[in-house]
This record gives structure tokens, sequence and C-alpha cells, in this order.
């Protein structure tokens, strides 16, 4: 094969033709980049001379960039020379990406947030600075992960993965990767009372410690919370209270965990869980009145740490129960 | 049925058939443009850059054969079937046929 030089190259002027040739070759292997580009400008040229015969309105210039518009972007031509897929993670393994990223985002965020929140929490942040760095830890760790995992996949599918770490990624399909039937079409009885019981327990407490306080002095009896909150945080309280077991009620009648129940789960639980945090971690929830008659008989009780036990303990239920609320949804 | 439904079923239908349809015509030499143009007229749309990379990997195979033609004004790569083309040919053609009374007798 003889090499002939372009006249268009080697008067300086790159033309369309030329760009395009050179996009289109210059990944090939050496041996075969100058007789495709050759070839290429052949068929090129050939169809710009059909082109100005089918369209006479067209000049030289628009029928060359007819001609090269046609053709195509020209790493997808390189890519037909090379043979290399033109795809990120391909439809092949697609699947496993999705449950590996699933998985791992649903365990490790929720994880990982919550750690963080309860040592700022611990270590005396204000509330704002714990939910401000509980969220940008959920943001950074949930970049990581999907950054990371996409990356993993596409090394798997450019073929360079071993076979180990193929199996381990569960791109080969088996049957025992089938998620369980839902059991039933109701929801456990079991979880149904407990729940039940659980909130009634706490809505009579709350009402309890106001009336029947185990703390007095000379027949007067100090409620534990602080009976200013009745102005507006109690009634709140117990109302969403009411609210959780409503939704104790629907979760058993539904019978299966679903995307919708496990947000409206996770929702619900943080409107639960914000004003006990908020007063908590505001050192509002007790009645300083009954702290200071603690006191009188306990001198080291340190209201701070109560509040402390109050929001960690609130924060945890929620994680919890929503990260339950997530497992059981995706298990579906 | 929808032009959109059956044009995709059509094209999905021609799309296996691009090699067959260029092994059959490429018994007299013919280079890349001329090929598209007769496979377009023949109702197999293909575009260039698909059938020029198919063109460079049917010659890897060894089912064609090529030579630059430097006579005319413009130098152009011709492509001619190989023995190897004609008989992988044979074969397909002859399971073109083999499926066609198949479905025949499905029906």
């Amino acid at each position: 094969m003889q090499t002939r030089t372009n006249p268009a190259a080697s008067a300086g002027k790159a033309t369309l033709t030329e760009r395009y040739v050179r996009a289109a070759t210059r990944r090939l292997p050496e041996d075969q980049r100058v007789d495709i580009g050759e070839e290429l400008r052949a068929s090129i040229g050939d169809r710009v001379d059909t082109m100005r015969v089918e369209r006479p309105d067209l000049t030289d210039e628009q029928a060359e960039y007819a001609a090269l518009e046609e053709l195509g972007d020209p790493d997808q031509m390189a890519a037909g020379y090379t043979g290399n897929r033109l795809q990120l993670i391909g439809p092949e393994i697609y699947p496993a990406y999705m449950r590996v990223l699933k998985a791992v985002l649903f365990t490790a965020v929720p994880a990982a947030t919550l750690v963080v929140a309860i040592v700022d929490a611990l270590t005396g942040a204000s509330f704002g600075e714990v939910v401000g760095g509980a969220a940008w830890m959920a943001f950074n760790v949930a970049l990581h992960i999907a950054f990371w995992v996409t990356v993993t996949f596409a090394i798997v599918e450019r073929g360079s993965a071993t076979e180990d770490m193929q199996e381990s990624l569960g791109t080969e399909w088996t049957p025992d990767r089938l998620p369980d039937l839902p059991h039933g079409s109701r929801g456990s009885l079991s979880e149904l009372v407990a729940g039940l019981v659980w909130l009634g327990f706490l809505g009579a407490a709350v009402i309890w410690q106001q009336f029947r306080s185990p703390i007095q002095e000379a027949g007067e009896r100090f409620p534990l919370l602080d009976p200013h909150l009745w102005s507006f945080w109690l009634p709140l309280i117990l109302v969403l209270l009411v609210a959780e077991m409503a939704f104790e009620v629907v979760k058993y009648r539904l019978g299966r965990w679903s995307v919708k129940l496990a947000t409206a789960n996770t929702v619900l639980g943080a409107i639960f869980a914000v004003p006990l945090v908020y007063l908590a971690a505001d050192d509002r929830l007790l009645n300083p009145a009954a702290v200071a008659q603690i006191q009188d008989g306990w001198a080291a009780f340190d209201p701070g740490v109560a509040h402390t036990v109050v929001l960690v303990s609130a924060l945890g239920i929620w994680a919890w129960d929503s990260i339950d609320g997530w497992r059981k949804a995706l298990a579906e | 049925m929808t032009d959109d439904v059956l044009a995709g079923h059509l094209q999905e239908l021609r799309r296996g058939t691009v090699v067959t349809a260029a092994l059959a015509t490429l018994h007299r030499p013919t280079y890349g443009y001329a090929l598209l143009e007769t496979l377009a007229q023949a109702g197999f749309a293909v575009d260039g850059n698909t059938l020029y990379p198919l063109l460079r990997r049917l010659e890897k195979q060894g089912l064609l054969t090529s030579e630059w033609n430097t006579e005319d004004s413009r130098p152009r790569k011709f492509y001619r079937v190989s023995a190897d083309g004609e008989a992988l040919l044979q074969v397909l053609l002859h399971e073109w046929q083999s499926l066609q009374r198949s479905i025949e007798k499905l029906r």
C-alpha cells in the first residue's frame, strides 16, 4: 500500500473531512490508521459527489458538512473499527450494579449519618450543627458510594475483572437471588400490638408525669416535663403519637412494605423525633423545679446529660425504625 | 399497527441480513460507498459508520479480500468476497431457507 498525501492537508488548511478522518482514526492501531483514513476520505468524497448531484443548490462546503453530519460521531465510527463498546455499564451487568448500589447506599448512609449525629450531639454541638453535620455526612457518603460502585462496575464491564470479583458482585444471576415472597396478605399482628402498646405507653407517660409525678415535696407534685410545654409542644407530641398509632394500623392493613410506606415511615418518624430533639438540644424538656428537687437528694444529677440521653434515644429510635422499614421495603 | 411499529420490526429483521446481503453483492469487486448505495437501493438501509467498520471486520475474518484501485481520480479500496466468504454465504443462505421453511411449518 502506498502512502498518499492529501492536497488539502499538505496545504496547511485542515478541511472538515481531514478533521473528521483524524478524529475517527487517531485511536486506531498504527498499522491501520493510514489505510482506514484513506478509505474514509474516499467514502466521504464519494458521498459529497453524490450529494452535489442530488442537491445542486448546495455548495461544496455545505455538501461536505451534510455528508459528515450523516456519517455521525467519529468516536462511534472509531468504536466500530476497534470493537470497543460505547457504554459505561452495559445491560448484562446493569441489574447487578443497581442491586449492589442500592444495598450499599441503604446500609452505609444511614449508619454513617447516625454515628456522626450521635458523636456531634454528645460533643455538645447545637441542634443546627448536628443536623447540618449529619446531612453533609449523608451527602458525602452517598456520593462516594455511587462513585466507587460505578467505577468498579465500569471495570467489570471492560472485562478486566477476575472471576472472584464478578462472583462477589453478583453479576452472574442465579435463582438463589430471588427475593422472598411477602408472608400473608396482612402484616404481623404481634408487630401491630407491640407498636400500639409502646406508643400508648409513651402517651400515658406524658400525661402521668403531669398528674402523678413521683417527685413531690410537702404534698406538692413537680411534673418531670416543663409545664410551660403544654402551651404547644406536649399537645403536639400527643397528636403525633396518635398519628403514629394510626400509621401502625395502616402498616398492618397494607400487610407489605413498599418504598412509599418506608418513605412515609421515615418522614413521620422524623416529624415525631424533631420536636423531642429540638427541645432536648435546647435543654427545655425537663421542669427546672423538678430538676432542683432531684438535685436536693442527688447533687450529681445533670439535666444536660438527661437531655442528651433523650436526644440520642429519639434519633436512634427514628433511625432504627426507618432503616428497618427500608430493609423490609427493599426485601419485598 | 402503527407505521413506527412496522418500520421498527422490519428494520430489526433486516439488520441481521446485512452481512448476507454484503457477501452476496461482493462477488464483484466494489468499494465502500458504492456498496452502501447498492444495499440502500435493495432495501438494506445501513449507515456508513456501521458498514465501513463491518467491511474491515469481514476482511479480518478472511471473508473478504481487498485491493486499492488507484487508477481512478480518487483512490478507492475495492472489496470482494473470498473463498471462505463464498462458503459462508452458502451456509447463511441455506440457513435462511431453512428458517423460512420452519416458519411456514409453524403457521
